[in-house]
């Protein structure tokens, strides 16, 4: 069977100490994949090595059976967007062009075809109208939609998003993640979240990443959420809310360890 | 002011003004979307070692301190993206060293007599031809890598990991963009001097980032707000005898506090 992402006996470190180690990890061309951790547990790092811009220090990455050095053109990356400065004068049709840099001539600039698919990519993610506004004019949620536009030029066979929702209300992340599930039907989706409660509504499949990493069945939230310790990262009340007000069957949600109560 | 344009140095320093005003406001806007204000003070003030050491060795300052100035940006660019946590660190010692080297060559210089001042705080008045001459070269270079390498740059200042994504060199054009940062400053030193430098190349284009929807309108815009406030210090300067450099900085500082005032009042009318 072909994979759409296959990680085999992945170790990375920055300095000495590994930051993700003896990693595998398949992916079918269908799948939502959420991924989940906490922070500083490798996750962006992960992100990172997928879309080629680290390499690892043992172990093999294969994006549609090539290593993804070679085939960053097929790929949809949207970064973390705390680095991004929303001052900057730039019109939303200007960014989403740039996910058709590559191979480009100096000078001259992008063609009419291109403009035209830019402007279909902002039509996928319900934002032509917006193409000639100033990039610092648009909401949160909207600038993250943008980011996806960009991604989605050039055609891409998977799409990787690192934290699209982070400073967006649940009304902003459950629609980044309906468009997310609806460009599913096309292509293999990956997303790294801090938004458990919200991403485990859309995805099919959630890997764990702290280090080394783990699959989940999605079926089973509470197990997701057991299973790796994930309550000693939330209060109770946050753990309530993400598992739905009728809280955990098994422990209903009185026996977690809180940050609180420590 | 009128009648002072029948003086060869005051003609000089128009055509100065103009010129460093162009290429202030292209780099300026580069140097403030890529919040790289900081590196550029430090690249500022370390070229005093470039002129502190021409002075020294008999070479043209110009050419000392171009030379010198694009040696701190290099390293301050590899320091940077070598060691991102320490670079506030590193540009300190670049800037404080530099401005240190050239004291001591100024010191060992004999026979010096010339006013420091004027490095420090400008002298638009004593532009020479070959002034002219470098400051335009310096300008068509900068103008024909900025036209060649816009989409780059622009990749880049937005969002480098995306741009390295798509294959474009982040190093490099970090490492471009600061070396054209040290040439624009060097121009700029005879207009308004090194000290006062960061200012001419901050305070236009702050006012433009606000108005522009794009780089280049910013870079065009920030070029104009320049000419307009070099020119209207130079006259302050001539009408009432001021330092020129310092006039010019006045100017922009003024036009700034008005700008601010006005758009804020203005929003709280709409608001309204």
């Amino acid at each position: 069977m072909s994979y759409a992402v296959e990680v085999s006996d992945l170790t990375f470190a920055y300095e000495r100490e590994p930051i993700l180690e003896r990693i595998n990890f398949r992916m079918e061309t269908s799948d939502f994949m959420a991924i989940i951790g906490p922070n500083g547990g490798g996750k962006s790092t992960f992100l990172k090595l997928l879309v080629g811009l680290l390499s690892p220090k043992q172990g093999t990455i294969k994006i549609f059976g090539e290593p993804p050095q070679k085939i960053r053109g097929i790929l949809g990356y949207v970064p973390q967007n705390t680095h991004i400065n929303i001052e900057f004068p730039i019109r939303v049709l200007d960014v989403v062009l740039m996910g058709y840099h590559e191979g480009k001539r100096p000078l001259f600039g992008y063609n009419e075809l291109e403009k035209k698919r830019a402007t279909e990519a902002l039509e996928k993610v319900g934002l032509a109208h917006r193409l000639h506004a100033k990039i610092g004019a648009l909401s949160g949620g909207e600038r993250q939609r943008v980011m996806i536009a960009r991604a989605l030029c050039g055609s891409p066979k998977l799409l990787i998003l690192d934290e699209p929702t982070s400073n967006l209300d649940i009304e902003g992340q459950k629609s980044i993640y309906t468009l997310l599930q609806h460009l599913n039907k096309h292509i293999p989706v990956i997303v790294v979240s801090h938004d458990i409660s919200v991403i485990l509504e859309y995805a099919n499949k959630v890997a764990y990443i702290n280090r080394r990493l783990t699959f989940h069945d999605i079926s089973d939230k509470n197990r997701v959420f057991h299973t790796h310790g994930l309550e000693e990262h939330f209060c109770e009340v946050e753990l309530l809310q993400m598992l739905g007000a009728d809280g955990c069957d098994r422990c209903n949600g009185t026996s977690f360890q809180t940050e609180k109560s420590k | 002011m009128i009648e002072a344009l029948q003086f060869p140095f005051f003609q000089h320093a128009i055509v100065a003004g103009i010129l460093v005003s162009l290429a202030a406001g292209i780099i300026g806007s580069l140097i403030v979307v890529n919040r790289m204000v900081f590196l550029s003070g430090g690249i500022a003030h370390a070229s005093y070692g470039g002129i502190g050491m021409a002075l020294y060795f008999g070479i043209p300052v110009f050419l000392g301190a171009s030379l010198f100035a694009v040696a701190a940006a290099m390293l301050i660019a590899y320091l940077t993206l070598h060691d991102k946590t320490r670079s506030d660190t590193f540009i300190g010692l670049i800037w404080a060293v530099g401005m240190a080297i050239g004291v001591i060559f100024t010191d060992m210089t004999p026979g010096y007599h010339t006013d420091l001042m004027s490095y420090l705080f400008g002298s638009i008045l004593a532009v020479t031809d070959t002034d002219l001459w470098m400051t335009t070269t310096l300008l068509g270079v900068i103008v024909t890598v900025v036209l060649f390498r816009y989409r780059e740059i622009v990749a880049v200042s937005y969002d480098s990991e995306f741009a390295m994504l798509r294959g474009i060199s982040v190093s490099f054009y970090h490492t471009l963009m600061l070396v054209l940062s040290a040439l624009t400053v060097v121009i700029a030193i005879k207009v308004v001097g090194l000290i006062l430098v960061i200012a001419m190349l901050t305070i236009p284009v702050y006012i433009a980032e606000k108005i522009a929807r794009s780089l280049w309108q910013m870079m065009i815009l920030s070029g104009v707000f320049c000419l307009i406030f070099t020119l209207s210090g130079l006259w302050l300067s001539y009408r009432y005898d001021l330092t020129s450099g310092a006039s010019i900085i006045l100017v922009s500082a003024a036009a700034l506090i008005l700008f601010v005032s006005v758009r804020h009042l203005t929003k709280k009318i709409v608001k309204q």
